[in-house]
């Protein structure tokens, strides 16, 4: 949350989750290829290293993957995702040095440039058996490349937040590349009906989790609210929301955050701007409303950042009666202040 | 519970590691003295494909890169060079070192002689004889299929990889197939011809319009 852009500092946190990442990287490199040396002998020290690297970014891609809907299913994991930008960008990283190792592996020092190569070498295009999968790889690359380039907050201003959302949404189109070239490219070559078991379990995993998350949320998406006089629909009891803590509902297509705290009931749209994180998920912190994402700040009855930051959300009007919440559905343009209903 | 967490992914980090290595396989025994030059002595010949015959043998020759060699200024002429060994079994290849090839003098040597094996129709896999031998491991199958190719149009000499009934992998020399081959790499494809044994290599002289996808 910044007005103006700085040099990226590494508190404590970070570091801790970047030393695991490359703890992570260093002791898949080292099992893969140091294990993977002494057992086949007759492998050149390049396969070990362009096998080892791809499998390993398709690993991170899976943590990646899995980390969303882990969250939301349980909110403890929600540290996996404060920094989840980092295992994208070396995720990235990792699936670049598998790219450049295969090119000048398999197309460097040729009779054409090493790209022409690749895009031109296999062309059979007609069978899925023989399908140039390198090309899909190389697809799912550029992908990754356009996520990582623009990881920093100032492409999400730059971009708007749905842009940026949307471009950063191509990671399940990486995701469906990536999993065709390892179809279509290793598991025609491997005989060993591991990888194929792997790869499926990742994929059965990610899906599940995505479905139980899914689920989740649709159960907010269709809860009805009964409606009372002047528009006002009924959210439930005061009772169910936690202090400090909020209750999503979905007036229509839009989801709702209605805060609970010092005695006053506030709400609010449910979509960060910063990265549409899920605020009715996050907690009231020193008086604002914190994203649980990245610790975007509003304060509940304006829905607007505190100064002198820029960000500003939806508010919404709602009253406490009989011991019951009732928001009217209309929304405010986004920083309009709202006097808060108040508990009795 | 998230040390706990972190600690678990790390686990199950290295176990997929472990696991997918162990997978792998099984690797072809061939061998590449990268940049290990050591010097020859005998006669090139350009046909059936570059070859050098020297009192250790026959070597095919290649330059470094995804290049074949060219010998025709030597003629059929004796000469000292300094290769790369690449090695899978009795078959051998040089990669020439830039620049170390030199006439040599003395009584040229007789080509090799060629024996007549007969005609067959073959099923198999055509591949780049330098990654095969090899510069790489694997240097078969779909993965390698680019790869092969780049190496086959840049003039590395064509094998044909053929499976007897045993299950045993011969390694034949593929002479007399024009760049159409580019195609037909590392997919099983039939092809008819003369089967020769030049020198210690089996050469399969192969009928271009024989060539099919199994």
């Amino acid at each position: 949350m910044s007005v103006s852009y700085q040099a990226i500092f590494w508190n404590r946190q970070k570091k801790i989750y970047d030393v695991t990442i490359v703890a992570g990287v260093v002791l898949y490199l080292a099992a893969f290829a140091g294990v993977g040396a002494l057992l086949h002998p007759d492998a050149t020290a390049e396969t070990l290293l362009i096998r080892g690297l791809g499998t390993l970014a398709l690993l991170m891609l899976h943590i990646i993957l899995a980390i969303g809907p882990v969250c939301r299913l349980d909110p403890r994991f929600l540290p996996l995702l404060y920094n989840r930008r980092h295992l994208g960008v070396a995720m990235f990283t990792i699936t670049l040095s598998h790219g450049v190792f295969s090119l000048v592996q398999f197309h460097s020092g040729g009779d054409v440039n090493p790209l022409v190569s690749l895009l031109s070498s296999n062309q059979r295009i007609d069978s899925l058996t023989h399908f140039p999968f390198q090309q899909l790889g190389f697809f799912a690359l550029i992908i990754f490349f356009l996520m990582a380039a623009t990881s920093h907050d100032f492409w999400l201003h730059t971009l708007s937040p749905r842009v940026w959302k949307t471009l950063h949404m191509g990671v399940y189109i990486a995701y469906a590349l990536v999993f065709a070239h390892v179809c279509l490219g290793a598991l025609q070559s491997e005989l060993s009906p591991i990888l194929p078991a792997i790869l499926a379990l990742g994929l059965a995993t990610i899906t599940t989790l995505h479905l139980l998350a899914a689920r989740k949320e649709s159960a907010v998406d269709r809860m009805q609210l009964n409606a009372a006089a002047e528009g006002f629909l009924d959210a439930g009891a005061i009772d169910s929301i936690s202090e400090k803590c909020a209750r999503v509902v979905t007036l229509g297509s839009e989801r709702v955050a209605i805060f609970r705290y010092d005695g006053k009931v506030s709400a609010v749209s449910n979509v960060c701007r910063h990265q549409n994180g899920p605020l009715g998920e996050g907690k009231i912190v020193d008086g604002c409303i914190t994203c649980p994402w990245h610790g975007y700040q509003y304060i509940p009855e304006t829905g607007a950042s505190p100064p002198p930051f820029p960000e500003k959300v939806e508010t919404y009007r709602t009253r406490v009666a009989n011991g019951r919440v009732w928001i009217h559905p209309q929304a405010h343009p986004p920083g309009t202040r709202i006097e808060p209903a108040v508990i009795a | 519970m998230m040390r706990r967490t972190v600690f678990a992914l790390l686990l199950v980090t290295v176990a997929i590691a472990l696991t997918l290595t162990t997978a792998q396989g099984p690797f072809d025994q061939s061998s590449f003295a990268f940049q290990q030059y050591t010097g020859y002595f005998g006669t090139v010949f350009a046909s059936p494909a570059p070859m050098l015959v020297a009192a250790e043998g026959t070597f095919l020759l290649t330059r470094p890169g995804k290049h074949g060699a060219d010998v025709d200024q030597w003629g059929d002429g004796l000469v000292r060079l300094r290769g790369a060994l690449i090695q899978s079994g009795r078959d051998r290849m040089l990669e020439i070192e830039p620049g170390s090839i030199r006439a040599a003098s003395g009584p040229p040597r007789v080509p090799p002689p060629i024996e007549h094996i007969g005609n067959f129709h073959l099923t198999g896999e055509i591949a780049d004889g330098k990654c095969y031998l090899g510069v790489m491991n694997t240097a078969r199958g779909k993965v390698h299929r680019d790869c092969a190719v780049r190496c086959l149009s840049g003039g590395v000499p064509p094998m044909f990889l053929v499976r007897d009934a045993a299950g045993t992998l011969h390694t034949l020399l593929l002479t007399g197939m024009g760049r159409d081959v580019l195609d037909y790499v590392a997919e099983p494809v039939r092809l008819s011809g003369v089967l020769q044994r030049v020198g210690s290599q089996i050469v399969l002289k192969a009928n271009p319009a024989s060539l099919r996808r199994e």
